[in-house]
């Protein structure tokens, strides 16, 4: 039995790729079998923290949408491409896939102006849960409440969303809370990041759950280190002790342990 | 130098301020022109003076003999300054010596010819100009014209102000008046040091100000009667001159152009501080807009258009402006720490326009037809 976990947040910036690869490579590390499909039709991102770039990318997402070949094809084996990176190379063997979008601007385009077909989508993400025998699949999706991302909401077991402690962050997180509710979407989990050394962590722990009604799977702090590394390597692989890593591989056991 | 300019250097005398022009043009008329050679002694200490000089050209010292031999240089004076006015009238000998410090031009009045000039006058001025000397001698004038009230005063009413004038020797530690006394006198400092104290609601002291010679105490105690604001206390072994307030008044009724005098210096003083009661209240705006660097740049600029000679002015300005600078450091400080310290985020979400947001999303015709899909995915997905 698998499960399909939306990676959301209202606006962008809040580091959603980054969480979502991390939180994949922890739980392929942890002998999971898992996918993440970088929905982000839009604007695509998640292949460059595993080392990709358009030249290494065969089939893509929408490839696959616009019925030019099968999922299956499209799937690309991260622990058969990984690079030369300290962080990236410990997933050898790791049973971890990606999905592309595709980086063409003219496919991006299309997409936009046509949209997809939810059946084609929900059909590709069982036949890929079913030959690739996942227990995870993770859908990074697109920021803000647009089609493509309601359409994701109803194919999830699980949201994920991630927010940064401001304002317009609270605010949009308690449409996208809603919504989601109004979805049925089952689970649903909040992830604070970016948040400053001088908050008290624990407080906002508190606060955002209070508020929302929603589990606070953790909160992650804004550190330089992460920013210093950029896209280059997978953060939590490559520092593993750090503070930000640690409470990655707890969200880890939470999603593990949801199911 | 002309002869134009010998007239012109004896009505600048402090000496012959009372003296009428006519009296003046015939003492010009008898003067006489000495050419000296540097190093001639005109006069030492002790002689009788039999003249006064005015330099035409060249330089001199005014030298007093010590036991030893030695000399001490109390002034070098050059054209145009007048050389023995205090000891003139009287013909007491000499307070100093005189020695050219170079070839040297100068003009002689014959103490007799002065005299005789001002017996031919209608009014006997003689005692008068005794007086001045006196005065002259002890520098109360010269005190008098660097104070600020007093600066802009006619020769006559500083002769007068000056005859008021009260020496009072303090000891050190000797506490000239008390916070709450009342105020019915000026202290001009002559020689030594003052502080001024207030104590706080703790009863410790707290030293406003340190004030020397030629600076004032409780001149506003002149105009109102309001009780000492502090405290006074010599802090070295001091001599004050004290001018009474009575003394005073009575000396703005015989000259009402002191009146005139006083409020001229207050209404610049008034000018003075609206000008930078206008730049406070600029720098307030710009420290409540967080405009720290800059208030502190316009404060640290000198005010221009503004010049007050007055140094208790001035004084009191530069303790605002310091008061205000550290206030903005300490502002800055409390805000940095602040953002430092702050440890509770505060959550607000607008409900109402959350409402709106979610119904925009789920009234629609593609959110119907979602939920609709989403419960046969579901199903599909349970097989």
């Amino acid at each position: 039995m698998s499960h399909i976990i939306s990676i959301h947040s209202f606006r962008g910036g809040t580091g959603k790729s980054n969480t979502t690869a991390n939180l994949a490579c922890q739980l392929a590390l942890k002998g999971q079998r898992v996918a993440v499909v970088d929905s982000d039709i839009q604007s695509p991102g998640i292949h460059v923290l595993f080392g990709l770039d358009d030249s290494k990318m065969g089939n893509t997402l929408n490839d696959f949408l616009w019925g030019r070949c099968a999922i299956e094809e499209v799937a690309l084996n991260i622990g058969e491409h990984i690079e030369d990176a300290p962080g990236r190379n410990k997933l050898k063997g790791a049973d971890l896939w990606l999905i592309p979008s595709s980086m063409k601007s003219g496919e991006i385009s299309r997409v936009l102006r046509d949209g997809y077909d939810v059946n084609t989508l929900n059909k590709g993400l069982r036949d890929l849960r079913k030959s690739l025998d996942l227990d995870f699949l993770f859908i990074d999706t697109h920021p803000g409440l647009n089609e493509e991302t309601l359409l994701s909401l109803i194919l999830s077991d699980m949201l994920l969303i991630i927010l940064r402690p401001d304002q317009q962050d609270f605010q949009g997180t308690a449409v996208t809370i809603d919504v989601a509710r109004s979805l049925d979407v089952p689970e649903m989990r909040i992830l604070v990041n970016k948040a400053l050394d001088r908050y008290d962590f624990d407080q906002i722990r508190q606060d955002v759950t209070d508020i929302y009604g929603v589990q606070v799977v953790g909160v992650l702090p804004l550190t330089e280190d992460l920013v210093d590394l950029g896209s280059a390597d997978i953060f939590s692989l490559r520092y593993p002790d750090h503070q930000w890593s640690r409470t990655i591989a707890t969200i880890a056991d939470n999603i593990l342990n949801s199911f | 130098m002309t002869t134009m300019d010998l007239k012109t250097a004896l009505h600048e005398l402090a000496l012959f301020q009372i003296v009428p022009e006519e009296a003046i043009d015939k003492m010009v008329q008898r003067a006489e022109i000495k050419h000296l050679d540097s190093g001639t002694r005109l006069f030492s200490l002790g002689d009788p003076s039999d003249a006064l000089y005015v330099i035409k050209q060249g330089h001199v010292k005014i030298v007093l003999d010590e036991p030893d031999g030695s000399e001490r240089i109390l002034n070098q004076i050059g054209p145009g300054i007048g050389i023995g006015q205090i000891t003139v009238i009287s013909g007491d000998p000499r307070t100093a010596g005189m020695v050219t410090l170079e070839p040297t031009d100068i003009y002689l009045l014959h103490r007799e010819d002065i005299l005789a000039v001002l017996q031919g006058l209608p009014d006997d001025l003689v005692p008068q100009l005794r007086e001045i000397a006196a005065r002259l001698a002890l520098g109360y004038l010269d005190i008098l014209k660097r104070i600020p009230i007093f600066s802009t005063l006619s020769h006559e009413a500083l002769i007068e102000i000056a005859g008021r004038l009260e020496p009072v020797p303090c000891e050190e530690g000797e506490t000239l008046f008390y916070e709450g006394d009342e105020g019915d006198a000026l202290y001009i400092i002559e020689q030594g040091r003052v502080k001024i104290t207030k104590l706080d609601a703790s009863g410790t002291e707290l030293v406003l100000n340190e004030i020397g010679a030629g600076e004032t105490v409780g001149e506003l105690a002149l105009i109102d009667r309001a009780p000492r604001s502090a405290t006074v206390v010599a802090i070295v072994p001091s001599r004050l001159l004290r001018l009474d307030r009575d003394d005073f008044l009575d000396e703005i009724r015989n000259y009402p152009e002191i009146a005139l005098d006083i409020m001229r210096l207050f209404s610049q003083r008034i000018r003075f501080a609206s000008s930078y009661l206008e730049r406070i209240v600029d720098a307030s705006r710009e420290i409540a807009a967080g405009n720290y660097e800059q208030v502190k740049q316009q404060l640290a600029a000198p005010q221009t258009g503004m010049d007050s000679r007055d140094r208790a002015d001035r004084q009191l300005i530069d303790n605002l402006l310091t008061a205000f600078v550290g206030m903005i450091e300490e502002v800055q400080q409390r805000e940095q720490e602040l953002k430092e310290q702050v440890q509770k985020l505060t959550i607000q979400i607008d409900q109402a326009r959350r409402r709106e947001e979610v119904e925009s999303i789920t009234n629609s015709d593609f959110f119907a037809d979602l939920k609709a899909a989403a419960q046969k995915l579901r199903e599909e997905n349970e097989d």
